[in-house]
């Protein structure tokens, strides 16, 4: 079993390194291009964000805040909209019979967590270059709610994906809610503590605000949560990854765009 | 000369049977259609173990290259099945996954890493340098831009240095090869390699050389079964049709 797990993991170490250097090769910038792009998004939308309130969060630095939020949020809904939109006929390898439509996603979560991850890393060090102090309190915790998140997304985007296929509103919700709800309610412009009592259970219902927030608090200990829980992601987590590979065994075939890529 | 050992297509490890040598290919009454929409082949059932050497004669180059695409799993026949169990090679010559805007190194990086053995990536991409003998600059070079031989050399060299249970031989990219300045000794030690310890699948008019022994063969004529046996037998029963054929053709002209 160990020996197919480690195939695997080289087969889709293979890929990520094809997808990131064409991304490299389509970047302005090259390797550069690959970090430039998503960090001056996620920097225009902190500073849109400070700039409307001057004031920032009391609990936590707010470039780091909002910094964390909008990586992270980015993160999660590219792999959730990669998978969802499956695999295009030009990523799918077709006559390459070990490459299974399931690595191509795969590869394509590990490079957007690459970048990401690289981007996160970045705003947390720039913070404590302006600060003279550098704020990750837990580090483990930090890098296994990255992970968890990372889990989350790409099960959701499969489950969706499969069962979009046989009602397609599915699909369409899903899209819907990844591209518009998620980003009003994950935490990105505010944190859980300071919203109102009346409304925080229906916020709560969201995992990727649970796990926005518990990165939060992994960074500075004193940042508070109340009502977040670190199960409650983990069964999101392995939830939705344990439900896609179940429905994905059936369905590989699925997995597959009509789309043409461009 | 039976090969008791196989790769595995899950784990990418070669493990021994000790019983008969394993079936890697079994096609079961298909039938497929060419491009031009002519028949290439008709209810035609073809069973491939480990260690066996088949070699597909037929004036039809439809019907080889369809044969060869449907073992290899590039293609699905339009009736009937085929199964494939063991680690089989695109046909030789003809190799998907390249990227023109990759460098021979980086197109040679990807698919090692997805067909070649764990661990000894590094050693697979020095053989395929080494084969090729091209400088550092081409190796590194975009593909796109490398003249016809170097990327004919290239398909060849990635091939070749996969550990392949079934290698399907398209015999014209090879002969062509074969031709040119660039084949040299390290190839035909790592062709002879393969071709004696792996199953082997080969098509053309004439069979490749290192294939004349211990191989069986089989005769497409307009797409049906015409013989299937041992090589000789095949061989001769082709060549003698080919006359026949040859005077008819004359005959007629007069």
């Amino acid at each position: 079993m160990f020996d197919s797990v480690r195939l695997q993991i080289d087969i889709v170490r293979a890929i990520a390194f094809r997808e990131q250097r064409e991304r490299i090769g389509k970047s302005q910038f090259g390797a550069l291009g690959l970090l430039l792009e998503p960090l001056l998004f996620v920097a225009a939308w902190m500073a849109l964000r400070i700039v409307i309130r001057a004031q920032g969060s009391e609990f936590m630095n707010p470039a780091l805040q909002f910094g964390t939020g909008f990586v992270l949020f980015f993160l999660f809904s590219t792999i959730a909209l990669r998978a969802v939109s499956g695999v295009t006929k030009s990523q799918r390898f077709a006559e390459l019979r070990r490459v299974r439509p399931l690595d191509v996603l795969m590869a394509g979560a590990l490079v957007e967590s690459q970048v990401y991850g690289t981007c996160l890393a970045l705003v947390i060090v720039a913070v404590g270059l302006v600060q003279w102090q550098l704020t990750v309190a837990d580090p483990g915790q930090a890098v296994a709610i990255f992970f968890l998140i990372v889990i989350t997304a790409l099960g959701i985007g499969i489950s969706a994906l499969v069962i979009g296929h046989r009602v397609p509103l599915v699909k369409l919700f899903v899209k819907l809610i990844l591209r518009r709800v998620l980003f009003w309610t994950s935490g990105l412009f505010f944190s859980i503590v300071n919203i109102p009592d009346y409304v925080r259970p229906l916020l709560l219902w969201n995992p990727l605000l649970h796990g926005i927030e518990l990165f939060r608090h992994a960074l500075v200990p004193t940042y508070p949560i109340p009502g977040i829980s670190l199960p409650y992601l983990l069964v999101w987590a392995f939830g939705s990854i344990g439900f896609s590979m179940l429905v994905y065994g059936n369905n590989e075939q699925l997995l597959v765009s009509e789309e043409v890529s461009q | 000369m039976a090969v008791l050992d196989v790769l595995s297509p899950r784990t990418g490890r070669r493990y021994a049977h000790r019983t008969k040598p394993p079936m890697l290919v079994h096609l079961e009454r298909a039938t497929k259609l060419a491009p031009s929409g002519a028949v290439a082949f008709a209810d035609l059932s073809l069973r491939i173990h480990a260690g066996q050497r088949w070699v597909v004669f037929s004036q039809e180059r439809d019907s080889r290259s369809a044969l060869l695409q449907c073992v290899a799993g590039l293609q699905q026949p339009e009736r009937g099945s085929v199964t494939i169990r063991g680690h089989v090679s695109w046909p030789l010559g003809q190799l998907p996954g390249l990227s023109g805007k990759f460098s021979c190194a980086e197109n040679s990086r990807f698919l090692l890493g997805i067909y070649g053995q764990r661990g000894h990536l590094e050693e697979e991409l020095a053989l395929v340098q080494e084969l090729m003998g091209i400088s550092r600059e081409q190796w590194c070079g975009p593909f796109s831009k490398q003249p016809v031989d170097i990327k004919s050399s290239l398909k060849l060299a990635l091939t070749l240095a996969c550990d392949f249970d079934l290698y399907v031989i398209n015999d014209t990219p090879l002969l062509a090869f074969r031709q040119s300045p660039r084949w040299k000794e390290p190839w035909q030690t790592l062709l002879e390699r393969r071709l004696q310890t792996r199953a082997v699948l080969s098509s053309g008019v004439q069979p490749v050389a290192g294939l004349e022994s211990g191989s069986r063969g089989l005769v497409l004529t307009e797409g049906k079964l015409a013989m299937k046996g041992p090589l000789e037998e095949c061989q001769a029963y082709f060549e003698a049709q080919n006359s026949v054929k040859d005077n008819n053709w004359k005959r007629r002209k007069i």
